[in-house]
């Protein structure tokens, strides 16, 4: 019988980020992660954000319009932040003074350092998010970190029903949109549609578990203490030699 | 676990907006009034089943979940709250032996759960350039928040589920 090619053959993955194994990956993003939090200074986390942005780019192929319609979202929580961490933040170089207000130096690097590091964190998790298979993270969780086969399929599982409870949800809200006649305005109105959603989407969910349960009994899941994989997470030296350098240079510029 | 970690992800994206629309309004203090939601399904979990550890995988799947859905707070932040989170409620629970469920050990552990937490987010982002007064607020408005939309919400929305029947087979049911 002749099968499509395209069918048969996987997606050829050209990138390094989407070869290297997830648990490399993480440790990679948990190194970003410590870097990010230690530094204050705003140069230090540009130059972090913009590594995570080029690595996304050319090592994990992710395209320049998805990273900036990211980004550009980010910033709508980034702003606030900035505004607020100049507001509380105190310093002792004076740029303007405005009655009460006084803008420091040290205020607006106090402030750029947090908001950038808030976008490194962001986009460092992005790039993880997106050049990693769930199911490759689970196999991960099971296979190199030893977590019961039980509670690894439990993610597994809660990965699968995300889009179909998502998608509920979707048509949740946009059915009390309909029943209300026009869209939430002010913040006591989205959040009381936000519980009511929350409630229909927790309902799904819990007749969901009965059918799962059900399903998973009738063919003996958890009979046997191990399990075997009809696939498995790929593990190489160069993904491993890579998590070991990025330890190593977090060590000497954490203690540097 | 998994249901109600996946059911708290699909209301945490829906939240998004929200927080944000707080976030506009008065910056993370504001956005602390809802900080309770984010810890209710793990709560959840543990008023249904009453099962030591359950607080552990419930938080546990649930920031893997956020993780993958994507989180503006980045995939450190999801695993360092929910370890705060399951270590505080795990204690709670081991220390009354699984055995009290009413409304204030549910309040007292939402808020509990909060000043943890608030601990390592200050740290990682920046609370801590705040005046210590705006700081004190913020962990009162957050407790508050723990206290009310996450012990509160807890009891209400696990006893609505009980009277439904759905949970027919689990401890919430055999009191």
């Amino acid at each position: 019988m002749n099968r499509n090619k395209s069918e048969a053959a996987p997606k050829k993955q050209r990138y390094i980020l989407e070869q290297m194994d997830p648990l490399s990956k993480l440790i990679i993003l948990f190194c970003v992660a410590a870097l990010a939090m230690q530094w204050d200074n705003p140069a230090m986390e540009a130059g972090l954000l913009l590594i995570s942005i080029l690595l996304g780019h050319y090592a994990g192929g992710i395209a320049w319009g998805s990273l900036t319609s990211r980004l550009t979202y980010m910033f709508w929580f980034a702003i606030p932040l900035f505004v607020l961490t100049l507001m509380a933040s105190k310093g002792d170089t004076i740029l303007v003074q405005w009655g009460f207000f006084t803008l420091t130096k040290e205020a607006i690097l106090s402030a750029g350092g947090i908001t950038l590091r808030l976008l490194v964190l962001f986009t460092s998790s992005i790039v993880y998010m997106l050049t990693t298979k769930p199911q490759e993270f689970v196999y991960m969780l099971t296979t190199k970190l030893k977590v019961p086969y039980r509670i690894a399929f439990a993610i597994s599982l809660a990965l699968t029903f995300l889009p179909l409870l998502e998608a509920e949800g979707r048509s949740a809200a946009a059915a009390k949109r309909i029943r209300m006649g026009r869209a939430p305005r002010g913040g006591i109105e989205r959040i009381s549609l936000a519980l009511n959603l929350a409630a229909s989407v927790f309902i799904a969910a819990i007749r969901r578990v009965q059918h799962t349960a059900r399903a998973m009994d009738a063919k003996g899941f958890g009979a046997y203490p191990e399990r075997t994989y009809l696939r498995t997470a790929r593990y190489s030296n160069i993904g491993f030699g890579i998590a070991c350098t990025v330890m190593a240079l977090t060590a000497y510029l954490w203690f540097n | 676990m998994a249901m109600l970690a996946t059911a708290n992800a699909i209301v945490t994206l829906y939240l998004s907006s929200v927080n944000q629309f707080l976030n506009s309004l008065g910056g993370p203090i504001a956005t602390s009034t809802i900080v309770g939601v984010y810890m209710v399904y793990g709560l959840l979990a543990y008023y249904i089943i009453r099962k030591p550890g359950t607080g552990v995988i419930t938080y546990g799947i649930g920031a893997v979940v956020q993780s993958f859905m994507g989180t503006s707070y980045g995939i450190a932040s999801c695993f360092a709250a929910a370890a705060c989170y399951m270590v505080i409620a795990e204690l709670i629970f081991f220390l009354l032996r699984y055995k009290r469920w009413n409304l204030a050990v549910l309040m007292i552990t939402g808020g509990a759960m909060v000043p943890l937490w608030f601990y390592f987010a200050a740290h990682m982002f920046g609370y801590t350039k705040w005046n210590l007064s705006v700081l004190i607020i913020a962990l009162v408005v957050r407790i508050l928040s723990g206290i009310v939309t996450c012990g509160l919400l807890t009891k209400l929305i696990g006893d609505a589920l009980a009277r439904t029947g759905l949970l027919r087979s689990y401890a919430i049911s055999r009191r």
